[in-house]
């Protein structure tokens, strides 16, 4: 299903990158890294009209031809990225959201960790095997 | 490869309607000439649409052909589009040719004049046979015509004129060349532009009608080529919404023909042209979205038919062409006043552009060759003058599902393949991106900006130009380091790394080392050895090896310029925040604040993190007073590859991978330096000698974490841990500033007086100074007064100090500096008397400030400090005693007036608040001029008398007034000395 799950953290330095098995892994780095500038100016945008919640899930960032990359910011300003191919349309917004959810859930459990300390690179095995169950699936 | 995937220029401009002038002599005739200038040159937007040129009378226009044809039946069309046919309708068959004749109403010799014109009309009239087009005369007049009715002789020759020539009166026009010629050529061309309109719809209407013979299994070609010509006459005629349409149903016709390798880049380039109409009219009808969408149609329809797999770079040359174009329309739009948004930006599309170029240009790598043998003949000879769009050149009008010739297929194959081996993909690619960063700049995506940079870079450097690589990659590594996305740093720093080993530049290259061989970077163990061993390599004046995957050709040129590189020693600087060593430094002076006496104490921190030692040439510090910087430094005798003689001391410079090493220096505050601060400004750490290459590694202030160099300097915490006898880098603060303060006085200042003090008394104060120090004190200065900041201005002249003995001069004094005391010995002590004279009750703030000198014994022999102490008081100021006056009757009884003459008495009586007993010395009335003493002989009765707190005294004059006065009359001033 998605072929990169990234989590970046508030400073925007990679936390965690995981991309399918692929020669050209730089890549996604790449996709990754530019659709920061729409995440960026998506919460800004947010930020400066109402203190109301704002929503977590940011929706399509980049269309670019051949992958679509959505984006989720949680409210300590970690980000989300994941990258799926366009050719697979028939994913629905539902499900993207749903594979957020699950991500972010996975991250919590992972933060809750005690010998983690926030803002290191993630190497959890168990956050990792949640993240390769959504690009497996 | 422009054949291809180019559009052509016909198409890209926008359609205006042909008119066709004749009979003017624009060489020769002034008059004439004049009249075509009217109407070709200023052709501004407020003009109607149209396009003029000049025809002989006889010139021969496009034969017509298609009308001769009465059935489709046996018709089978060659192509979709010819490719003349555009051109043809824009500059060759005019909608309108006008006939300009100079004829007056009162030509004399009128009849052969209109025979001449109506054969004039006639030779144009059959050499557009067969052709709508219409036709006009005007007459060019030198008198201005009289108002229509009026000219009886006007309208009867006009209309024999228009029999003659077979006209209708609507298309006979005169032309007076007065003054207003442009007025006028404004009104006739607004009466051409409406016979054009109608010539144009009677083409398009024309076309239209062909389709009742058109049958869906043959003709399929040309259901498109119709509505597609439908189109172009609708947008000759400047009806573009009809335009539109007739492209949208040409497009869908295009959509349903069957595709196969052999005419699918017939197809392709169609559909490309017409998309671009569609996208074009689209944006100008300000429906950006349904050209966005149009477009998005197009290509996901085509993106995935490449056609004949040997051509496939044909296909990514399209895709490209088509995305730039569609950009190129964005952007037009954009400058008409569209706007865009950060996700739907022309910058996506040229960046796709590029995105098939380089996958064009891959494709190339993998399918293309230069050709080993001639052909015969040239199967591309035709190649730029194909008769339909998109035709292969050697199977040109050729319909048919398989190649009619498989080996001439073949060999146009390797024909076209060879053709595109000479393009330089390079050049087509940048100029692309370069135009998707402008876009993406624009629109708020820095990080996206930075991403194309790279792309560029690489291409650069693709390109061979590896100077410009360098450089573009240079301005955007700083901004991927400051969010630390190693790997993308690592995949540029290897560019740049090769860039400047091929370009022999010492100090990038050694600015990639410095950075790939650290820790940050994503490279393997051994990957980072190579590099550290180029970076030794290079600094002890060997050529560097090459890196790997680079072409032979290039390294052999690299080696040369490392060659003649190394003949000249270089030294340069290197700011250390503009990339990540891996060294890091720390300094950290031993404390806060220092005091002048005492020895400051400034430690460095230095730590490398790479594959193997290292050993550096010197360290310097700079600090803000330059005068220690001698104290701060530490040179390495011993060259860039020695090893290390086994002591881990800190003279050497040989600094082992991950292990702390710690430089400490120490030297003496001066005495500028007092009550400022001593600063580190920059350290140095020298690679290399000067003597060959040398590189200086600049930090700035105190430095810091490497990683944390954009962002924060931590600060010290605590002293640095040592575990396992090794400093602990992380437990490292950052303290680059310590103040010096004076030495601490070593004397005690003893004040002897008794509060509080009386209004208008010198008050008594004994200042005695002891020397507390170990030796004699000299240059003893005392100062003392009035604090500044505790008095305002009118305080300052209400209170007097002096020294020794109490005096009143003219101007109060309210301090005395720098009282020069000399000399006291150790153990000693000196007294001096001050007093005060305060005029004002209330609490002043007095210092007392000793200065003085002092030889203490140091490093370097005795040196010399000076030290000061101050003290305060805070002095209160009461009131000595109160004064009351009664006026009396001889009586005794009070008195509210005085008698004149009459004498009275005044008894002042005295109320002492003093805490102290208070003696008076004297009291004294001194009387006005109009009062006088009754007794001749007057005495103080209160002198010697003594009051205690609370205690009182009077004493009783008797007095009389001498003159009569007014009402009210001051009877004087009485006067009291007194001491405590």
């Amino acid at each position: 299903m998605a072929v990169c799950v990234a989590v970046i953290a508030k400073e925007n330095y990679p936390l965690f990158i995981k991309t399918i098995p692929t020669d050209n892994e730089l890549k996604f780095y790449y996709t990754v890294h530019t659709s920061l500038d729409v995440v960026e100016e998506k919460i800004s945008s947010v930020g400066k009209n109402t203190n109301e919640l704002r929503e977590l899930y940011l929706g399509l960032l980049y269309p670019t031809e051949d992958y679509k990359v959505y984006g989720y910011v949680t409210n300590t300003k970690v980000k989300f990225v994941i990258v799926v191919e366009s050719i697979n349309s028939s994913l629905r917004d539902n499900e993207i959201r749903s594979m957020f959810r699950k991500l972010h859930n996975a991250y919590v459990d992972m933060v809750c960790n005690p010998f983690y300390t926030p803002g290191e690179n993630i190497t959890s095995q168990k956050f990792e095997n949640v993240v390769m169950s959504m690009m497996h699936d | 490869m422009s054949w291809a995937s180019e559009l052509p220029v016909e198409l890209q401009r926008r359609p205006t309607g042909l008119v066709g002038l004749t009979g003017l002599d624009v060489t020769y005739n002034a008059i004439h000439k004049l009249i075509w200038d009217s109407f070709y040159n200023n052709r501004r937007s407020d003009r109607v649409p149209l396009q003029f040129k000049v025809f002989a009378g006889d010139h021969e226009y496009p034969k017509c052909r298609t009308n001769k044809r009465q059935s489709y039946e046996w018709y089978i069309p060659k192509g979709i589009l010819k490719s003349g046919w555009m051109n043809k309708h824009l500059t060759m068959v005019p909608a309108v040719v006008v006939v300009f004749f100079d004829l007056d109403w009162d030509e004399p010799l009128w009849k052969e004049k209109q025979m001449e014109c109506a054969t004039r009309v006639e030779i144009v009239r059959n050499s557009l046979q067969g052709r709508g087009t219409k036709v006009a005369v005007v007459l060019i007049q030198k008198n201005a015509p009289l108002p229509p009715g009026e000219d009886m002789v006007a309208a009867e020759r006009a209309a024999s004129l228009c029999s003659a020539c077979d006209l209708s009166a609507k298309q006979l026009y005169v032309l007076p060349h007065t003054d207003h010629l442009i007025g006028y050529t404004i009104r006739l061309e607004n009466a051409f532009y409406e016979l054009a309109q109608s010539y144009y719809h009677a083409e398009a209407r024309k076309v239209k009608s062909h389709r009742d013979f058109l049958n869906k299994t043959t003709h399929q070609l040309l259901f498109v080529r119709h509505q597609f010509k439908i189109a172009f006459f609708n947008e000759l005629k400047q009806d573009s919404h009809t335009a539109l349409k007739h492209y949208k149903q040409a497009y869908g016709h295009l959509l349903d023909l069957r595709m196969h390798d052999t005419n699918l880049l017939e197809i392709k380039t169609i559909a490309g042209f017409i998309s671009y109409k569609i996208c074009r009219l689209s944006f100008q009808h300000t429906a950006p979205l349904d050209a966005i969408a149009q477009f998005r149609k197009h290509i996901d329809f085509f993106k995935s038919r490449v056609g004949c797999p040997e051509l496939a770079f044909e296909h990514s040359a399209w895709m490209s062409k088509q995305f730039q174009v569609f950009g190129d329309l964005f952007d037009e739009a954009i400058k008409l006043g569209l706007t865009a948004i950060q996700t739907q930006h022309p910058g996506f599309y040229y960046q796709q552009a590029a995105n098939h170029s380089i996958s064009r240009k891959q494709l190339c790598r993998g399918l293309c060759k230069p050709l080993t043998q001639v052909f015969q003949p040239d199967p591309l000879e035709s190649l730029n003058h194909l008769d339909f769009y998109g035709q292969r050149p050697w199977r040109q009008g050729h319909q048919s599902i398989e190649p009619p010739d498989v080996q001439r297929e073949k060999e146009g194959i390797m024909a076209l393949q060879s053709l595109e081996v000479t393009v330089d993909h390079s050049w087509l690619i940048i100029p692309l991106l370069s135009s998707a960063v402008a876009q993406f700049k624009k629109y708020k995506s820095p990080r996206m900006k930075r991403f194309l940079m790279v792309q560029m870079g690489e291409e650069y450097y693709h390109a061979k130009d590896y100077n410009k690589a360098l450089m573009l990659l240079n301005k955007v590594t700083w901004d991927y380091r400051g969010e630390r996305w190693w790997p993308l740093l690592t995949s540029i720093l290897d560019i740049s790394l090769k860039c400047a080993y091929l370009t022999a530049k010492v100090q990038e290259y050694v600015s990639a080392c410095l950075e790939l061989a650290g820790p940050y970077v994503k490279l393997n163990n051994e990957e980072k050895t190579r590099i550290q061993m180029n970076l030794t390599r290079i600094m002890s004046n060997d050529q560097p090896e090459p890196e790997p995957g680079l072409e032979p050709s290039c390294v052999e040129n690299a080696r040369l310029l490392w060659q003649t590189s190394l003949e000249s020693p270089c030294v340069f600087t290197m700011d250390v925040q503009n990339f990540v060593p891996f060294v890091e430094y720390k300094a950290m002076f031993s404390s806060e604040t220092c005091g002048a006496d005492q020895e400051v104490e400034l430690q460095v921190y230095i730590r490398v993190n790479c594959q193997f030692p290292i050993r550096f040439s010197k360290l310097s510090v700079q600090l803000n007073n330059a005068i220690y910087n001698d104290y701060c430094r530490v040179t390495d005798g011993h060259g860039i590859s020695a090893a290390s003689d086994g002591d881990f001391t800190d003279k050497d410079l040989y600094l082992v991978p991950g292990k702390t090493k710690l430089y400490t220096f120490t030297f003496l505050p001066v005495k500028d330096d007092i009550n400022s601060q001593i600063e580190v400004t920059s350290m140095v750490l020298e690679l290399g000698s000067e003597t060959g290459r040398c590189a200086l590694l600049r930090w700035m202030g105190g430095g810091g974490d490497a990683l944390l160099t954009p962002f924060i300097s931590p600060q010290v915490i605590g002293k640095p841990q040592i575990k396992h006898g090794e400093i602990q880098w992380n437990s490292v603060g950052v303290r680059p500033k310590t103040k010096v303060l004076p030495r601490t006085a070593k004397v005690d200042l003893d004040l002897c007086h008794q509060p509080p003090c009386l209004l208008n008394e010198f008050y008594f104060l004994s200042l005695t100074v002891n020397n507390k120090e170990d030796v004699d004190i000299s240059n003893v200065r005392l100062s003392f007064g009035v604090k500044e900041d505790s008095s305002t201005n009118m305080a300052d002249q209400l209170i007097q100090v002096c020294l020794d003995t109490p005096n009143l001069g003219d101007k109060t004094v309210n301090r005395i500096s720098d009282i020069d005391v000399g000399t006291i010995p150790k153990g000693g002590q000196c007294t001096k008397k001050l007093y005060i004279k305060n005029l004002h009750t209330g609490t002043r703030i007095v210092f007392f400030k000793v200065e003085y000198e002092v030889s203490i014994p140091s490093r370097q022999g005795t040196m010399t400090c000076s030290c000061q102490k101050e003290e305060e008081l805070s002095l209160n100021t009461v009131n000595p005693f109160e004064v009351s006056v009664k006026l009396l009757s001889m009586k005794f009884e009070a008195l509210d007036m005085v008698q004149i003459h009459e004498p009275f008495l005044l008894s002042p009586e005295l109320n002492c608040t003093s805490p102290w007993t208070i003696q008076m010395s004297a009291s004294r009335l001194r009387l006005a001029t109009n009062v006088c003493h009754v007794d001749k002989d007057v005495t103080s009765q209160l002198q010697g008398v003594s009051l205690n707190k609370s205690e009182c005294a009077s004493e009783c004059f008797c007095l009389r007034t001498i003159n009569p006065a007014p009402t009210a009359v001051s009877l004087g001033t009485y006067a009291v000395s007194w001491r405590r």
